[in-house]
């Protein structure tokens, strides 16, 4: 019987990495994988909360988070391919036409 | 056993997050997180959401990586990351502090005693009595979330027109 505590703990963590990964990478498609690995972790904690709480909901909102995920996936893998068709690079230092 | 399953876990999970973010080839970031992907699956099988972690697999695993890696063959982005452009010198420093000091608050939070509150109608007696794991989420998803479910068939739908009408060359 794995303490639930060590299910929360374990999320935090991966969510830090994920946020990491956000703030430090520069190519648009890793910052990407890092959200979705974001998505993953709060995942990890609703089903540990479900479990612990003897309860369906919070798997209920996991299953939208990963149709949620997948549409956002697709719609943001498509905004890459017409933002590279465009500027020819996916570095976010070099995407900034609505900077100031 | 289930304890040391969870280390083992957690700690593939730890490792290839880490690789997934340190990885220099987008490629190796990719399968990287497939490995995540995986291993957050064994994590709901032991946290028993066996219905879950079968859709982990099929919807993250099977579609969205395989998306991710269709894009990333298709734009030819290798010598991106080695051209190293950064503006901000500062950023990557505080990316990292401030992203650790978030998990070390947040783990303290959880320490313990976090669980208080009334209980669910589903301990795990009652979700064997509905059959399992699957017909359990189900029992809730199609009653109290009946209508959040039919929305998310419009927010497909949307991503489907989305990713057409942005991928398109000429709109006419």
């Amino acid at each position: 019987m794995v303490p639930q505590e060590h299910y929360l703990v374990l999320s935090a963590i991966l969510f830090a990495i994920g946020a990491i990964g956000v703030l430090v990478r520069r190519n648009a498609i890793v910052i990407f994988m890092c959200i979705e690995l974001m998505l993953n972790a709060v995942n990890v904690s609703l089903v540990a909360f479900s479990k612990q709480m003897n309860s369906m909901d919070g798997q209920v909102f996991v299953f939208f988070i990963m149709t949620v995920a997948a549409a956002e996936a697709a719609i943001g893998l498509a905004i890459m391919v017409s933002l590279f068709r465009n500027k020819e690079t996916l570095n976010v230092d070099e995407i900034n036409l609505m900077k100031w | 056993m289930e304890l040391i399953l969870f280390y083992i876990f957690g700690g593939i999970a730890i490792i290839a997050s880490l690789g997934l973010v340190t990885g220099k080839n987008p490629v190796h970031s990719a399968l990287f997180m497939v490995v995540v992907f995986f291993v957050v699956a064994a994590l709901f099988v032991l946290l028993g959401a066996e219905f879950l972690a079968a859709a982990q697999i099929l919807v993250y695993a099977g579609a969205i990586m395989v998306l991710f890696l269709f894009v990333i063959m298709l734009l030819r982005l290798q010598k991106e990351e080695l051209r190293n452009t950064s503006r901000h010198a500062f950023q990557k420093f505080f990316g990292i502090v401030l992203s650790l000091v978030f998990a070390f608050q947040v783990i303290m939070i959880f320490r313990g005693g976090f669980f208080k509150g009334a209980k669910g109608n589903f301990p795990p007696d009652a979700v064997k009595g509905f059959g399992g794991n699957t017909e359990a989420v189900a029992a809730v998803l199609f009653t109290d979330y009946l209508f959040p479910f039919e929305l998310t068939s419009a927010i497909l739908l949307m991503a489907m027109v989305g990713a057409v009408v942005l991928t398109k060359k000429e709109l006419k």
